[in-house]
């Protein structure tokens, strides 16, 4: 979209070292289409910048004083009265991804909180990740009956035991699945953000899949592929 | 070891109260939540969920390193949860999702005539994908440098300077394409 490409946006923001700065400077001394470029990525900075601070709700602001009553009580995903359909711990107990795992793991010494933590985030990794063999099953052979129960009992302790020794390494797996989520997540946003339908799209997707739904309800949706071929294969 | 550390740092200092925590920092937290997630709703859900985890660890508040924590932690569980709706979502299971989603993107009409400029832009953000969106917010609203930007993602400069380029290009065309459509749709009106 422009000669400079990402170099543009540095600029604008100051990021750019001496040699690049001047290189951008004199490219746009020539150049009026990159100049032109340059105002409206300040002008949208601008904006944005602009934009007002939504200030909290002084409910809500009670709501987090009173996070120190409950909080060392009550297991911390104790948390807010969300609206009906969504499961409380929506934010808290955390994902498979270990993205909030740093945040956790990240705390060195917490004295009393640990004790607290330790429900909610090492559950998530294993009952994450354990769907995977257990859908698989529960798709192709589900009249089996009870035998699929101790099949994904038995994939689910597997894939636990797995999952312990990924936590127990280095978070160095984190990057190898990031990147296909990032992708999927660029890729979704061009779908629901471009697709001129996301009304008549949406709406017959949630009629449809309880169909099917028993079972995947019952089982942590966090798996990617069976589902996306399902998906689309409703649509 | 560390402990006696911190007792003796505490002896000098005083750890903040929790009313005094949620004072100075609820407001910033709230904000960022509010201009990653796009509504008063998940806002508020991500907020309390930053300060359950700031409660947790006050233990180990050190003055000055505390916001970057808060912007990695808010950014972070905002990028945890965009990713977890976008499988859900995909599945067709939340329908809650689905009617937070109809109320967050009103028609372009809509938002055109809406008195809040603000409006726009926020629906353009919430348009791109989280990555992009999280990277373009802590820039240009937060006014973050790329350097923080990428200790707070954990991802390398050259990743926050491509995510804000592109982000920022996907954010004008979704800035053009509303005004030209509000266009259309405001000439439909007047014929």
């Amino acid at each position: 979209m422009s000669h400079l490409g990402e170099r543009l946006s540095a600029f604008v923001d100051g990021e750019l070292g001496h040699g690049d700065r001047d290189r951008v400077l004199s490219h746009l001394a020539k150049c009026e289409a990159c100049r032109f470029e340059a105002e409206m990525l300040r002008t949208l900075k601008r904006r944005l910048h602009a934009l007002g601070a939504p200030e909290p709700g002084s409910d809500f602001l009670g709501r987090l004083s009173a996070l120190s009553g409950t909080g060392r009580a009550a297991p911390p995903d104790d948390v807010p009265p969300g609206p009906p359909g969504r499961s409380p711990g929506f934010f808290g107990s955390s994902p498979p991804l270990g993205s909030s795992r740093p945040i956790g793991g990240g705390l060195p010494q917490v004295s009393g909180g640990a004790a607290v933590r330790t429900p909610v985030d090492p559950g998530p990794p294993a009952r994450a990740v354990a769907p995977v063999p257990e859908r698989i099953g529960a798709r192709f052979r589900s009249n089996w009956g009870r035998a699929r129960y101790a099949v994904a009992g038995a994939s689910v302790v597997a894939v636990a035991l797995s999952a312990a020794f990924v936590a127990g390494e280095e978070p160095s797996d984190v990057p190898v699945v990031a990147p296909a989520l990032a992708d999927f997540a660029v890729e979704h946003a061009v779908v629901s953000g471009q697709a001129p339908l996301p009304g008549p799209a949406a709406i017959p997707v949630p009629a449809l899949v309880p169909a099917q739904g028993g079972t995947v309800n019952a089982v942590d949706p966090t798996d990617g592929d069976p589902d996306l071929s399902g998906a689309v294969r409703t649509r | 070891m560390a402990d006696a550390d911190a007792a003796v740092d505490f002896e000098q200092w005083e750890p903040p109260s929790w009313d005094e925590v949620v004072r100075n920092h609820s407001a910033r937290v709230y904000r960022l939540a509010y201009r990653l997630s796009g509504n008063q709703h998940d806002a508020e859900d991500l907020t309390q969920e930053v300060f359950i985890r700031v409660f947790r660890s006050l233990a180990n508040y050190t003055p000055g390193t505390f916001e970057g924590w808060l912007h990695r932690i808010t950014t972070n569980l905002f990028l945890d949860m965009a990713r977890r709706r976008a499988r859900i979502r995909f599945e067709g299971l939340a329908e809650s999702a689905n009617d937070r989603l109809e109320g967050r993107e009103p028609s372009p009409a809509q938002a055109y005539d809406d008195r809040h400029f603000d409006a726009d832009v926020q629906a353009a953000l919430d348009a791109l994908a989280p990555e992009f969106r999280a990277a373009v917010v802590l820039c240009d609203i937060e006014g973050l440098s790329y350097e923080e930007i990428a200790a707070t993602l954990g991802v390398k400069l050259g990743t926050v300077r491509s995510r804000i380029h592109r982000g920022r290009a996907q954010l004008r065309a979704a800035l053009n394409h509303r005004r030209l459509v509000a266009e259309r749709a405001g000439e439909v009106k007047e014929a």
